[in-house]
């Protein structure tokens, strides 16, 4: 709940309310929220409805008003005594030199309130969850697959580990269940599109027929189409669906020595399409990201195959990654960004001149720091997915800090969302109280500039309403 | 100012920072550490556990001995790369000599090329996969890990397919001498039912019977009649179940009816208890994969379990607490061993290894241990359990190594 004090009144919005207002503020119309929160225009109509009755106001113009001058207030502020209203005769009586001492001291009270303000005040985007429920949301994690049909924010998804959004929905690596789920734009409803069927992965096979193994790692093409990295007897595969619901096979590496195995295997890797077709596949077993052009063999486009830090602002290609996860395009600057996961950093090379250098974090070390500063010198923790903004912001799943960071286009690195903590919390709070078990893989939706970030241990997909610009 | 004002004042000053100064333990020089996710329900007494041998060695050759318990969970799971951040952290520090686990499987097999190529020493009391130790069935990653580097993975937990061995001993002390087998597990992540079949068929033709039928099941209606009835004209007496409830071993006790004698089972029913609430006749016995040190009539071992339940009164015991115990007190050993061999000098982690892979560890609480070039142990033991009154109760400690 958010309480606000509207004239001489306490407005309590509900969460969802608070949400809508906000929205509202943004200049969004009702249909782009119902979009954005996964929710029908009619729900925002109710919300909204409920918000100017709230407030007592009547027009959009004032929902945005009051959010602007009210949404954002802490409970400390709120809890701040208000004066009284008349001074009592006795205190009238008060030396000068009283006041002036109970001035200095209500200053620094106040000071004191504005600092805990701007250190615990919500800041940041909302946050909110757009597929996926957790059935034990504290617990150790439960494996379950159902919701096809519903919407996906009833749907139960286990240990998903990546989502690559399309003009129409976006896709998730629904990994432990081994199949790959569609979740539609307008309908928001979830369905199963590739996997869960016992046919072997051939070409030509309906895509939900066949056994996709431990496919981790989704992608889409300039068309919307979807490609998918997963494992077949340690052999990494790149497999698309074609616009008939088949699957085919694009292209294949060698083994690399992945073992998916048991419970929660690691990610088999990254996966970017660039908008001339190109396929980046990261090789996290192997150590190596590898460039596919079509029509030609995979080659190697970084790491020497060892894993270890080396090779900053040299070739690529000879270069010590450990463990290489995300993968993210900046066409625009020219460069693949990479979660170094192993070296709990995040690099980028260079496209026209196959370059690697340091991005984010020192490879050398790890840790939780930095933020406000450069962001070589900053320390992040096994950092599993990376996206890019349209303004070239980086955007940085710490995972095992539990927080998102952005950099900067100057380079400075702050905190996006995340409290530090290891637990599911804040669905439709701001970023700074929202808390994540296990935020790993991130997407922009170029559409509305949201940022999608897959809560791996919560087995759901939340989205950061409005972060890139 | 007198004399006995200045002893009061010296008396006054020396108690004020007594009673403000903490007393700072000296660092120690020998550090042995472990990691398991502390999500696990077993692990904070595992941890106990292993706090308990360190404590029963404070000084080892007259070296400090310390114990650094790291957690490889993220988020409330077990996570492979927060073993590996894990292992550089252990490894950069000179003062770590090995390590207790992992706790989990798919942490140790990404583990174990990294920890080789350290000489680092890693003995697992929980790590059950047979791909971690015996890797020419199953991984290359393992194999290639150990061509330049010497096996650095140990366990006394036995692998996996060695409950069907157990299971074959003991079905030969019971005089059972013709059973038939199903596979029954009805998730895609387990793996391995031949393996067990093919154990247990082997060390049940040493102890004189024969397993006269095997089937896979993968049946969602839990109809077992026709594999029954097979199994009945086969001449079986009993019938050796690998699975689990959502493969439906609670549906093939119930249907055994009067036909049969035995149901035997894995560790994957034994959990359960709904299980024995269904009208079964047949006397059905499982396997798990550790040993209950606290129900041992062992003096020896009861003076363990005794110390442990002084040391951490409150600390439940679980499964897997004694065999903890047993892997720090192996690599306490075998540090030891080292320290003698290097003429009283702090051992290389190889040293530590080569102490590991070649001692003799004996009076641990769960066994006495060896280990083979694989890394399993010579003799890794395990318990049956029986159903009384609708209930499990412990029946003996069993070995599960092979004849040969």
């Amino acid at each position: 709940m958010s309480t606000s004090s509207n004239g001489g009144g306490s407005v309590r919005l509900s969460r969802r309310e608070l949400e809508v207002a906000r929205l509202v503020a943004e200049g969004l119309t009702n249909r782009e929220i119902a979009t954005r929160l996964f929710v029908s225009e009619r729900t925002v109509d109710g919300h909204l409805e409920h918000v100017r009755e709230k407030l007592s106001v009547n027009t959009r113009a004032q929902v945005a008003t009051w959010v602007t001058r009210h949404a954002d207030e802490s409970p400390a502020a709120v809890a701040v005594p208000a004066p009284p209203a008349a001074r009592p005769a006795a205190l009238r009586r008060i030396s000068k030199r009283w006041w002036v001492t109970a001035s200095a001291v209500a200053l620094v009270i106040v000071e004191a309130v504005v600092v805990l303000q701007v250190v615990v005040a919500p800041r940041g985007p909302l946050v909110i969850t757009v597929a996926g429920v957790d059935p034990d949301p504290t617990g150790f994690p439960v494996f379950r697959y159902t919701g096809d049909g519903g919407l996906a924010t009833h749907a139960a998804m286990a240990l998903p580990s990546d989502i690559a959004i399309a003009p129409d929905g976006f896709y998730v690596a629904d990994y432990r269940n081994q199949v790959i789920r569609f979740v539609d734009r307008t309908t928001r409803r979830i369905k199963t599109y590739a996997g869960a069927g016992g046919l072997p992965l051939e070409s030509g096979k309906v895509a939900i027929s066949v056994d996709l193994g431990f496919a981790s790692s989704v992608a889409v093409d300039r068309q919307g189409r979807l490609y998918f990295l997963t494992d077949e007897n340690q052999d990494l595969q790149v497999w698309t669906v074609d616009s008939g619901g088949l699957v085919q096979r694009v292209t294949q590496l060698a083994p690399s020595g992945n073992e998916p195995l048991g419970f929660f295997p690691d990610p088999v890797g990254g996966l970017a399409i660039a908008s001339d077709g190109t396929i980046y596949i990261g090789d996290r077993a192997g150590n190596q990201i590898w460039k596919y052009v079509p029509g030609s063999d995979p080659r190697l486009f970084a790491g020497s195959g060892r894993y270890g830090y080396s090779g900053d602002s040299g070739p690529a290609a000879s270069a010590m990654l450990d463990s290489p996860t995300g993968l993210a395009l900046d066409e625009k600057r020219g460069y693949l960004y990479f979660a170094d996961t192993g070296n709990n950093c995040i690099r980028r090379i260079s496209l026209a001149g196959d370059v690697i250098s340091r991005f984010a974090g020192t490879c050398q070390s790890f840790g939780d720091a930095g933020d406000g500063g450069r962001a070589l010198d900053a320390r992040l923790s096994i950092p599993f997915g990376v996206a890019v903004g349209g303004d070239g912001t980086v955007f940085i799943a710490d995972t095992g800090n539990y927080r998102l960071r952005e950099v900067e286009p100057g380079g400075i690195i702050l905190a996006l969302a995340g409290t530090g903590q290891g637990v599911f919390f804040g669905d439709g709070v701001a970023a700074s109280q929202a808390s994540f078990r296990a935020p790993t893989a991130l997407e922009i939706d170029r559409v509305t500039g949201d940022l999608f970030v897959v809560d791996t241990v919560s087995q759901c997909v939340r989205a950061l309403i409005g972060v890139s610009r | 100012m007198s004399f006995k004002r200045l002893a009061a004042a010296a008396f006054i000053v020396v108690l004020a920072v007594a009673c403000n100064s903490t007393v700072q333990a000296p660092a120690p020089e020998i550090i042995i550490a472990s990691d398991f996710p502390s999500i696990a329900e077993a692990v904070p007494s595992m941890q106990d556990a292993i706090q308990l041998a360190v404590a029963e060695n404070p000084k080892l050759r007259g070296y400090r001995l310390g114990y650094v318990p790291f957690d490889d969970s993220l988020g409330g799971a077990p996570w492979t790369q927060k073993g590996m951040q894990n292992l550089k952290r252990m490894f950069a520090d000179p003062r770590v000599l090995g390590m207790v686990g992992p706790f989990n499987s798919y942490v140790t097999i990404e583990e174990i090329p990294r920890a080789s190529a350290e000489n680092f020493v890693m003995l697992s009391p929980t790590a059950t996969n047979i791909c971690l130790t015996l890797a020419p069935f199953c991984d290359s990653q393992i194999e290639a890990a150990h061509a330049n580097a010497p096996v650095n993975f140990f366990r006394i937990a036995p692998p996996d397919p060695a409950q069907g061995t157990a299971m074959a001993h003991f079905a030969g002390q019971q005089h059972i001498k013709l059973v038939a087998a199903i596979i029954m597990w009805n998730t895609s992540t387990q793996s391995g039912g031949d393996e067990y079949i093919a154990e247990f068929a082997r060390e049940l033709r040493f102890q004189g019977g024969d397993l006269v039928r095997t089937e896979e099941s993968r049946n969602p209606n839990h109809d077992f009649t026709n594999f029954l009835t097979h199994a009945k004209q086969a001449g079986a007496e009993a019938i050796y179940a690998v699975g689990d409830v959502a493969g439906g071993i609670c549906d093939i006790r119930a249907q055994m009816g009067s036909n049969f004698e035995y149901l035997l089972l894995t560790d994957g029913a034994t959990t359960d208890s709904d299980c024995l609430k269904s009208p079964a006749s047949v006397a059905t016995f499982g396997t798990a994969g550790s040993v209950d040190a606290t129900l041992s009539s062992d003096p020896h071992v009861k003076s363990i379990v005794k110390a442990f339940q002084k040391a951490y009164p409150r600390a439940p015991i679980g499964d897997y607490t004694f065999a903890a115990y047993d892997c720090a007190q192996i690599l306490i050993a075998a540090i030891g061993r080292a320290i003698d061999a290097n003429h009283g000098g702090v051992p290389t982690r190889l040293e530590v290894l080569k102490q590991v892979a070649s001692g003799e560890f004996d009076g641990g609480a769960t066994g006495s241990y060896k280990f083979l070039p694989s890394g399993d142990a010579v003799s890794p033991t395990m318990s049956i359990w029986g159903v009384k009154d609708n209930h499990w109760y412990y029946i003996d400690k069993v070995d599960a190594s092979a004849s040969s």
